[in-house]
């Protein structure tokens, strides 16, 4: 009864078509689909439930709320992909935005896969979930690209700027310098790679002992070459120390050594230099620097980007 | 039968099933790029500043012509006056150009215009002032000129001036480029020292260049050796 009374309420007539298609699908192709794809793969298994059907109006940020754990809440949001793909993508971006979202498999599995490639904020999305991951851009970048995911590497862009022109480029960066011609900057962008460095750590008590002793003392005596007194001391000091460590590894970033020209639409104050940003940007090309070679040569050349969007990584690195 | 319904429900829902329609940032879309320039382009004023700038400019190319290239070299040449007034500027009394520092910078500006012309292809700067891609060896050129003589204004044209008034030999446009180049001469070294110490104190003494222009009179501190016992 409560299921009639959503069905009747969606708003486009394609929902209906869409209901049946899902009523279909239950019945015939899902099973045969069922053995050879990942279950993730798939919308829904068995199809929402009618307490699982997002209400009308839709709430993404209340259907978000319910969920502390973001695989659960991604879980229930690919539900609603058989009913109504904009509540799905709506909910999955609340979860995305509302939970430490982090697994970037579920997020390219084929469920959302069209929603991927057609949805006009998806690429935003991906960067925002790589920042969540603790942006291992290398990393990410690579998964993406498995998956055919058209987000490229800065280092790609500039060793064939005709190839990747236009195209949207992942980039974890600081700002340096920043200009302005009217109301839109352009930030002088300087890329840094993640690594890790390795020290000890001591973990518990530890014991430390010393001790010193000094002995000192005369001899006195008579020869046949006549007598004589001979003084010493003897010192001695000892340090015990016993600690148990362990092995730490912390993530640093550091300058990859190439730079890049990063436009944005308006001043942005809280793209500040000196910390890390994941930035997805499209790649407008190459261009020519003032910079210090001969003036014979062509010159270096910087590439320059068009700022989509930004988001601070996380300081935990998932792999 | 199944499937044909199937289709043409899939088909006939597609416009008004909620997907969205590929916007331009959507993985579907194009590939775009914005080649409008940016902040960072070369001009007039990146070369007052001589700050890092890239070369980007609204323009289109044309077949090469003569009144193109002539023009180029005119637009380059008409800048320099301003340019070098303000080069010449750095430091001289009441914020006034150094005259000759000027004239100097003035004739090598014009020479290395000279490479402004492009071949007539393109016009060096577009509307609103930002060099042309194929202007860098130009705006390297004129950089050039314009970076040598704000260091001479820095370094030697309160020197030069008062060596001048106080009749120091090596005088003229030679002094700018000899006190720049620490190769002036023994004799102008010494002058400028005796008559015109405050505005030379940071040209390098004749000592520092390793021929004494007089010999000091004073001996240099010895280190002090010895022993000493408790």
């Amino acid at each position: 009864m409560k299921r009639a009374t959503l069905v009747a309420s969606l708003k486009p007539a394609s929902r209906h078509a869409w209901a049946l298609i899902c009523a279909l699908a239950m019945t015939g192709c899902a099973t045969s689909r069922a053995v050879e794809e990942d279950p993730r793969d798939k919308p829904s298994s068995s199809g929402p439930r009618v307490t699982e059907l997002p209400p009308d109006p839709f709430n993404p940020q209340t259907f978000a709320a319910q969920y502390s754990n973001p695989s659960e809440c991604e879980r229930q949001a690919r539900r609603f992909l058989p009913i109504s793909r904009d509540d799905a993508w709506a909910a999955l971006k609340a979860c995305i935005d509302g939970t430490p979202f982090t697994s970037l498999q579920a997020l390219m599995s084929r469920a959302w896969s069209n929603e991927l490639r057609s949805r006009a904020g998806a690429a935003a999305l991906i960067a925002k979930v790589v920042a969540q991951r603790g942006g291992s851009v290398e990393g990410d970048l690579r998964l993406l690209n498995e998956q055919r995911l058209p987000i490229f590497s800065l280092a790609a862009a500039v060793a064939q700027p005709d190839t990747y022109k236009g195209r949207f480029i992942l980039v974890r960066a600081q700002v340096g310098d920043s200009r302005a011609e009217g109301e839109k900057p352009t930030v002088w962008l300087v890329e840094q790679g993640l690594g890790s460095v390795a020290s000890e750590q001591q973990v518990g008590v530890a014991v430390r002992r010393d001790s010193a002793s000094t002995t000192s003392g005369n001899l006195g005596g008579e020869t046949t070459l006549g007598s004589g007194t001979v003084g010493g001391s003897l010192s001695q000091a000892d340090t015990d120390r016993k600690s148990r460590t362990v092995l730490r590894y912390d993530n640093i970033s550091s300058d990859t050594g190439r730079e890049a020209l990063g436009r944005l639409a308006k001043p942005d104050p809280f793209l500040a230099p000196g910390r890390d940003f994941v930035i997805l940007a499209r790649f407008d090309g190459m261009r020519t620097t003032s910079g210090s070679l001969d003036a014979d040569d062509e010159g270096p050349r910087i590439p320059v980007l068009s700022i989509v969007s930004y988001f601070i990584p996380h300081p935990l690195v998932v792999y | 039968m199944l499937t044909v319904v199937f289709l043409s429900l899939l088909l006939g829902s597609a416009p008004n099933d909620g997907s969205p329609a590929s916007s331009s940032s959507s993985f579907e879309a194009p590939p775009v790029a914005d080649e409008s320039p940016t902040a960072w382009s070369c001009t007039a004023d990146t070369l007052r500043s001589g700050k890092e700038c890239v070369f980007e400019a609204e323009l289109t190319p044309s077949a090469a012509n003569k009144d193109q290239a002539a023009s180029n070299v005119r637009t380059i040449q008409g800048m320099g006056r301003t340019l070098c007034a303000e080069a010449a500027r750095a430091r001289s009394e009441n914020g006034k150009a150094d005259r000759n520092l000027a004239s100097s910078c003035e004739k090598k500006y014009v020479s290395a215009a000279e490479v402004c012309d492009l071949e007539g292809t393109v016009p060096i700067v577009d509307a609103k002032g930002r060099f042309a891609p194929a202007a860098r060896a130009c705006y390297r050129a004129i950089s050039g000129v314009l970076q040598e003589t704000q260091l001479m204004a820095t370094v030697a044209a309160p020197c030069c001036q008062c060596a001048a008034q106080r009749g120091c030999p090596g005088v003229g446009d030679r002094c700018y480029a000899e006190l720049t180049q620490q190769q002036a001469g023994v004799s102008t070294l010494a002058c400028m020292r005796d008559r015109c110490s405050d505005a030379c104190s940071l040209v390098p003494s004749a000592a520092g260049q390793g021929k004494s222009a007089t010999p000091s009179l004073k001996p240099e501190p010895r280190p002090n050796r010895g022993s000493a016992s408790l």
